[in-house]
């Protein structure tokens, strides 16, 4: 299924039903898994495994249950880095968006973490602070936070003066003020922020768990089949996987977009 | 009480004048914006001193640029930064602003914009229905803003402000960017609520058909003693009856009266 990000662009206005995009993807999908069993059964190569083999791994994993251990391992470090960095950086954002001095300040800090590898951060973490779950959620929150920063300052600065006169002008309480006015026009930068950032935070955590030497995770299911070369294993794990994303995509995040969205013409 | 200027020269007929209170007090020595980008200060309203009766509809006219704007946000307490002082009859006033564009929050249906602006639990909440059946609404209670025409959503903003049954009511030409006969429409159903629920009003526009179709009294800003700062210069009484306020006629030979040149 193709996922489009359009930065700036939050609303998801399907043009067509939800049945003929279903319809698409089964269609594409055939077509590429054909593709797949075709090119595996011409290289008859050990390390081209046919679908037929990936998916009976991926059945025998989820039987014996080691696949579920390893998903709810990943899942949960997956859910604490994305609550803390969407807390931390949402945080930080709206405090640069509402202080100019402060955002000018803190910009060259922004752009030098923005820029910062990955793997710096990964490799930095596990140094300083040793091979612990902690660390793991905090190296993959950090490469996160920067990007929340960004956009939740956009959404920051965006906030509109004529709204907050109005509220002023009416006597809105604080909490009447955050909850009618302020966080409504915050909302479709966070759940940008949310989605980019649930993208980000899924590919890095794989890469936290393989080289912070993690007993459990997909990740380091992964790192153990690359080293034995098994690569029906890492197709399996990659497979359910991406089937875990698209759950909390299409199941979670999506909805509560447009949610969020309805007021809109 | 007596309305007074700084500058009694240019008042250009008797002020209006009326035994009893001041709602509003207006004491403006100066509004200066400060230098922007090159700009230099900028001294916009001098010496604006003006008193405000009770249940009065006040139309503040003047050209755009002249500081009309500024003047409302500066009672409105929107802007804090001007030499003077205002002052309200009531000890705890009420305000209700109505904007130059209807401000509403777009995620909120029509309802809740009216009823936000209402204290939690609010009795006045019940008065919502009749209020929008008055302004022309009933039905769109569940309707989000950006699903009406700019007309209704301003009808949205009457009824926001005239809920609250303020004791100022302020209204920045609330009707700019309107087809004749809906902004005509509007201006009727405003004195027809106004009559209603009689309130004090300040309301301002350039448009100076406008300006005596609703008033009942005009206050001219301009420039004429120094340019550049405008103060009060003319200060009329209009005591068109309801029916004349109607007749085309009668609102041109006002508008002559009320604005000949001091």
């Amino acid at each position: 299924m193709l996922q489009k990000h359009k930065p700036g662009l939050t609303g998801t206005r399907p043009a067509a039903s939800w049945q003929e995009r279903l319809a698409w993807a089964a269609l594409s999908l055939t077509v590429l898994i054909a593709i797949w069993a075709l090119a595996a059964y011409i290289a008859q190569n050990r390390h081209g495994p046919s679908p037929a083999t990936v998916f009976a791994l991926l059945v025998k994993e989820a039987q014996n249950g080691t696949l579920w251990a390893h998903l709810a391992a990943t899942l949960m470090r997956v859910a604490a880095a994305f609550v803390a960095a969407m807390a931390i950086g949402s945080a930080i954002g709206l405090a640069l968006g509402r202080n100019a001095l402060a955002d000018r300040f803190f910009d060259a800090w922004l752009i030098l973490f923005l820029n910062l590898p990955a793997l710096v951060i990964i490799a930095l973490s596990y140094v300083w602070l040793g091979p612990y779950e902690l660390t793991a959620i905090l190296a993959v929150a950090i490469n996160k936070i920067p990007n929340v920063a960004v956009q939740m300052r956009e959404g920051a600065r965006a906030l509109s003066r004529d709204l907050d006169e109005m509220a002023l002008v009416y006597r809105f309480s604080w909490g009447k003020t955050l909850r009618h006015v302020t966080l409504p026009q915050l909302a479709p930068f966070f759940a940008a922020a949310a989605r980019s950032g649930l993208a980000l935070v899924w590919k890095i955590v794989l890469v936290v768990e393989a080289l912070g030497g993690h007993s459990v995770g997909v990740g380091h299911q992964i790192y153990t089949a690359f080293q034995s070369f098994d690569v029906a294993m890492i197709l399996a794990y990659a497979l359910a996987f991406i089937v875990v994303i698209q759950i909390v995509e299409h199941g979670l995040l999506q909805p509560m977009q447009s949610r969020l969205n309805r007021w809109k013409r | 009480m007596t309305a007074s200027t700084t500058d009694p020269a240019h008042i250009s007929a008797a002020p209006e004048t009326a035994s009893g209170n001041v709602a509003l007090e207006i004491r403006i020595a100066a509004k200066v914006w400060p230098p922007v980008g090159g700009r230099p200060e900028q001294t916009v309203l001098r010496n604006v001193t003006l008193d405000i009766a009770p249940r009065s509809f006040v139309v503040v006219s003047g050209p755009s640029g002249c500081g009309k704007s500024t003047l409302l946000n500066i009672i409105a307490g929107l802007d804090g930064d001007y030499d003077g002082t205002i002052r309200f009859a009531a000890a705890d006033p009420r305000l209700a602003f109505i904007f130059q564009s209807p401000r509403l929050l777009p995620w909120r249906t029509v309802e809740e914009n009216i009823a936000l602006v209402l204290p939690d639990g609010d009795a006045r909440r019940a008065n919502i229905p009749e209020l929008l059946s008055r302004v022309g609404l009933s039905g769109a209670e569940t309707a989000y803003p950006e699903r009406l025409s700019l007309g209704m959503q301003r009808r949205v903003a009457i009824a926001r402000g005239f809920i609250l049954e303020p004791d100022i009511l302020l209204m920045d030409e609330p009707f700019v960017s309107l087809d004749d006969p809906t902004a005509d429409g509007l201006r009727a159903l405003v004195l027809e609520l106004w009559h209603r629920h009689p309130t004090t009003v300040l309301f301002v526009t350039h448009d100076r058909r406008e300006a005596v179709r609703l008033a009942t009294r005009v206050v001219r800003l301009g420039t004429a003693p120094a340019p550049g700062q405008s103060s009060v210069i003319g200060d009329t009484p209009v005591t068109l009856s309801l029916a004349d306020r109607a007749d085309p006629l009668a609102l041109v030979a006002e508008q002559s009266r009320v604005f000949a040149s001091p």
